[in-house]
C-alpha cells in the first residue's frame, strides 16, 4: 500500500511510522519520500461533449499522453496515468468543457531499481 | 441448562465452542470471566460440558467481568480471559478493553458474533464489534472459518502477553461456535509481523553505561513496563549498584522499593516534591518502562529541561513520542537491565545530588490535616497500610482516594497494586479487587474506592456473596465526586456544578442485602477500634468511611504547570 500524508515534522513522522510498524499484519513500513520513485495515479475522467468539441478535447489530451476509453452522444471519457501534478493538470484543461465524473485512485509508488547514494543521516531513523 | 443423558451423549461430538475450550485448555486457563448470551450459547454449552476445566465467574454486568480479568491479570500475572455475547454484551465490555489497552493489560476477550451469514444485516444484537474494537485492541481476529479457530486462539494469547501487552479480542460468529467438525485442525502460527524486539542493542547499553558515569544529577523514573517484565530484583541491583535516586509513575508502584532510601515517592500531578524536583533538575534522566504521559510529565516544555533522556521501552512507538529522546533501548526492561549490571560498577560523582534529594524528602513530606476526631481521608489511607502490614493487594477507583491511596499505601513488591491510571475509569476498583483476589488467594484484596466510582459497578457484590472471597470494600466517602469538586474549588471558583451528591444508598444495609458485613465508621476511634480486626478476617466485608469532604490531594501540578510549579507543597 502506498500512503500519501502531510505530516508537520519529523517528530509526526517517526510516530507516524512507528504506528503502522506497531500493527500485527504489518511486515515492512518504508518512507520513501527522499528515495528515487516511479509514482503514478490513474484518473478517468467523463467529460461533456459533442462530436464537435471531441476533436478539440483530443488535442488538449494528447500531450498528457491520456486516451479515450468510452464515447457517447453526450460524453467521452478520458483516462490518464501518471504524477499527481500531471492528473491535476489535465482536469483543470478539461473543466471548462465540464465534467461529469471524476475518479481518481490515489498515488502509488515503487522505488527505483537504482538508488543514487544517499550520504545525508536520516535523524529519525534511530532504532534497530 | 438441562443435565442428565443428553449431556452424556453430546459429550462425544465436537463443536466450534469444544475447540475454542480445548485450546484454552491447552494455554492453562483455569480461570473465565463471562456472562452468557444468545450468540455464545454454543461456547456456554461447551464450557458446561467440560465442567471442572475452568473456574468461571459470573459478574452481573459484563463491565465488572473485564476490570475483574484486568485485577486477575495484574496480580497473578497471567493473561485474564473474558466472554461475552455480541451486541450489548460486547459493547458492555468496551471500557474495559480500552482500559486494558491503555495500562498494557494482558486479556484476550472472546466475543460472540451474529451467524456469519447475516453480519452486516442489522441482525438481533449485531454490533461491529471489530470496527468498534480496532483502535482499543492491540489486534482483533474475526473467526471466518471454524479452520482457523484453533490457531487464532493461539496467536491472540501470543499477542496480548508478549512484546507490550494488551488486549486482544476474539469475535465468534455463532454458526462456527455451534458447526460440527471431526478432523484434526492445525494451530501452527507464524507471525512474520510481529517480533517484538527483547534484547537491548549492547551499543546503546554502552552509550547509556558512559552517559551514568558521566551523570552529575542522575535519576531513574519506574514505569509499569518493569512490573511487567518482572524485572524488580534487576532493578533493585542496579540501582544499589549505582545509588541512583528513584520516582515512580502512578502504575510502576512496586517495582522499586517504597520503603527504601532512594526511593523519592510517585512523581507527577500529584506525585511528591522531590520525586517532581528530580525529575525537573536531573542531568540524565533513565526511564525504564515508562511512557510519559501528561499526567506524570506536566508541561513538557519543562519537563526534565537540563536532561538527557535515555528510554527503555519495549513498544518502540513510545521511545521520542512525546519527549525527545537521547539514548533509545528498544527492549525488555528485564533483559535491558540485566546488561546493564553486567557492566563494571563505578562510584558515581553523585554525592551532592542524592543528599539533595533526601533533603527534599525531609523537608516536604505529604502532609495532610489532623483534627481531633473526623477521618481524615490521608490518614485513613495510612492506617490501612499500617494494619495489613503493607502486605494487601490494594486495588483503587479513581479519583482523590486513588491519589491518596498511591501517596500513602508504600509498596515494597511488585503486583500488589491494581489501579485505573491511563484511562482513569471509574467503576474500575472493586471489580477489579474481585479479580486480584482470585488472582493471588494467599493475599487480602482491599479495594479502596470512591462514594461515586463504587456505583458504577456496585453490584458485583453478588460475586463476594456467592464465593464469599475475603475482598475488602472501604468506601472513602466524602459524599462527593471529590476530584471534580477539587478541580471546581480550585479552578472554577468554588462552581460545585453537579458534584456534590448528599443523596446515597444506605451502603451498611446494602452490603447486609447481599449477606457482606456492612460498617459505618464516623470517627478515628471507631477505625482504630474496629478496622483491624475486619482486615484480617476471612470474610468479605464492606466499610463505609465518613471522611472530611473538603479535603484536596496535595502536592498538585495545575493543568499546563510545569513540574517545579507544585501547589500546595506546604501546609
Ligand atoms: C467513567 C468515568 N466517568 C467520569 C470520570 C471523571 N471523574 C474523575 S474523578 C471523578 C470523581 C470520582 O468521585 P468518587 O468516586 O466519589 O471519588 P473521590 O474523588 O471522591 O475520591 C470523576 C467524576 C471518570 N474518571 N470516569
Amino acid at each position: 500500500m502506498t500512503f500519501v500524508v502531510e505530516v508537520e515534522d519529523n517528530r509526526k513522522l517517526e510516530q507516524l511510522t512507528k504506528q503502522l510498524n506497531k500493527q500485527i499484519d504489518v511486515l515492512k513500513v518504508s518512507d520513501i519520500t527522499d528515495k528515487a520513485i516511479v509514482a503514478r495515479e490513474l484518473a478517468m475522467v467523463k467529460v461533456l461533449s459533442n462530436p464537435q468539441i471531441r476533436s478539440e478535447i483530443q488535442g488538449i489530451i494528447e500531450p498528457f499522453r491520456a486516451s479515450i476509453i468510452d464515447v457517447s452522444k453526450e460524453s467521452i471519457t478520458v483516462q490518464v496515468t501518471g504524477k499527481s501534478d500531471k492528473v491535476d493538470a489535465l482536469i483543470d484543461l478539461l473543466r471548462p468543457y465540464g465534467i461529469k465524473e471524476l475518479a481518481r485512485t490515489g498515488l502509488t509508488a515503487f522505488t527505483r531499481g537504482h538508488q543514487p547514494q544517499v550520504t545525508e543521516f536520516k535523524p529519525y531513523s534511530l532504532l534497530k | 441448562m438441562k443435565a442428565g443423558a443428553s449431556v452424556k451423549e453430546q459429550t462425544t461430538v465436537q463443536t466450534g465452542a469444544d475447540l475454542l475450550v480445548h485450546a484454552l485448555i491447552d494455554q492453562g486457563v483455569d480461570t473465565l470471566f463471562g456472562y452468557p448470551g444468545g450468540a455464545v450459547l454454543p461456547i456456554y454449552d461447551a464450557i458446561y460440558r467440560a465442567k471442572g476445566s475452568f473456574d468461571h465467574i459470573l459478574p452481573r454486568h459484563e463491565q465488572g467481568a473485564i476490570h475483574a480479568a484486568e485485577g486477575y491479570a495484574r496480580v497473578s500475572k497471567r493473561p485474564g480471559v473474558v466472554i461475552g455475547t455480541s451486541g450489548p454484551g460486547a459493547t458492555n465490555l468496551v471500557t474495559g478493553i480500552a482500559d486494558a489497552m491503555m495500562d498494557s493489560i494482558p486479556l484476550v476477550i472472546f466475543t460472540g458474533q451474529v451467524a456469519k451469514g447475516v453480519i452486516g444485516t442489522d441482525a438481533f444484537q449485531e454490533s461491529d464489534i471489530m470496527g468498534i474494537t480496532t483502535p482499543i485492541t492491540k489486534h482483533n481476529y474475526q473467526v471466518q472459518d471454524l479452520e482457523e479457530l484453533p490457531r487464532v486462539v493461539k496467536e491472540a494469547f501470543h499477542i496480548a502477553t508478549t512484546g507490550r501487552p494488551g488486549p486482544v479480542v476474539v469475535d465468534i460468529p455463532k454458526d462456527i461456535s455451534a458447526s460440527i467438525h471431526n478432523k484434526k485442525i492445525e494451530s501452527d502460527f507464524h507471525l512474520p509481523g510481529y517480533q517484538p524486539t527483547i534484547k537491548p542493542n549492547p551499543l546503546q547499553i554502552n552509550k547509556l553505561h558512559e552517559a551514568l558515569l558521566e551523570a552529575k544529577k542522575p535519576v531513574v523514573l519506574t514505569g509499569s513496563g518493569i512490573i511487567h517484565s518482572e524485572a524488580s530484583s534487576e532493578l533493585i541491583e542496579f540501582v544499589q549498584n549505582y545509588q541512583l535516586p528513584v520516582a515512580s509513575t502512578l502504575l510502576g508502584l512496586g517495582a522499586y522499593p517504597g520503603s527504601d532510601d532512594l526511593f523519592l515517592g510517585m512523581a507527577g500531578m500529584h506525585g511528591t516534591y522531590s520525586a517532581n524536583m528530580a525529575l525537573y533538575e536531573c542531568d540524565l534522566l533513565i526511564n525504564i518502562g515508562a511512557r510519559f504521559d501528561d499526567r506524570l510529565t506536566g508541561n513538557l516544555e519543562h519537563f526534565a529541561p537540563h536532561a538527557s533522556v535515555a528510554h527503555i521501552d519495549i513498544d518502540p512507538a513510545e521511545i521520542g513520542k512525546n519527549v525527545p529522546t537521547a539514548i533509545p533501548i528498544v527492549s525488555d526492561a528485564k533483559a535491558a537491565l540485566a546488561s546493564l549490571n553486567e557492566k563494571k560498577v563505578y562510584v558515581l560523582d553523585h554525592q551532592d545530588w542524592v543528599a539533595k534529594l533526601e533533603g527534599n524528602k525531609k523537608e516536604f513530606p505529604l502532609w495532610h490535616d489532623q483534627p481531633e476526631e473526623s477521618i481524615v481521608p490521608q490518614w485513613l489511607l495510612q492506617k490501612v497500610y499500617e494494619y495489613t502490614n503493607g502486605e494487601a493487594v490494594v486495588t483503587t477507583d479513581v479519583g482523590q482516594h486513588q491519589m491518596w491511596a498511591a501517596q500513602y499505601y508504600s509498596f515494597d513488591r511488585p503486583n500488589r497494586w491494581v489501579t485505573s491510571g491511563g484511562l482513569g475509569t471509574m467503576g474500575f476498583g472493586f471489580p477489579a479487587a474481585i479479580g486480584a483476589q482470585l488472582g493471588d488467594m494467599s493475599s487480602t484484596s482491599v479495594a479502596i474506592v470512591g462514594d461515586g466510582g463504587f456505583q458504577m459497578t456496585l453490584q458485583e457484590l453478588s460475586v463476594l456473596q456467592e464465593r464469599r472471597l475475603p475482598v475488602k470494600v472501604i468506601i472513602v466517602n466524602n459524599q462527593a465526586l471529590g476530584m471534580v469538586r477539587q478541580w471546581q474549588e480550585k479552578f472554577y471558583e468554588e462552581r460545585y456544578s453537579e458534584s456534590i451528591i448528599d443523596v446515597q444508598p444506605d451502603f451498611v444495609k446494602l452490603a447486609e442485602s447481599y449477606q457482606i458485613a456492612g460498617y459505618r465508621f464516623d470517627s478515628q476511634k471507631e477505625v482504630e477500634t474496629k478496622l483491624p480486626e475486619i482486615l484480617a478476617d476471612d470474610q468479605p466485608a464492606l466499610i463505609d468511611c465518613r471522611v472530611l469532604q473538603k479535603e484536596n490531594v496535595y502536592p498538585m501540578i495545575a493543568p499546563g504547570k510545569g513540574l517545579h510549579e507544585m501547589i500546595g507543597v506546604k501546609r
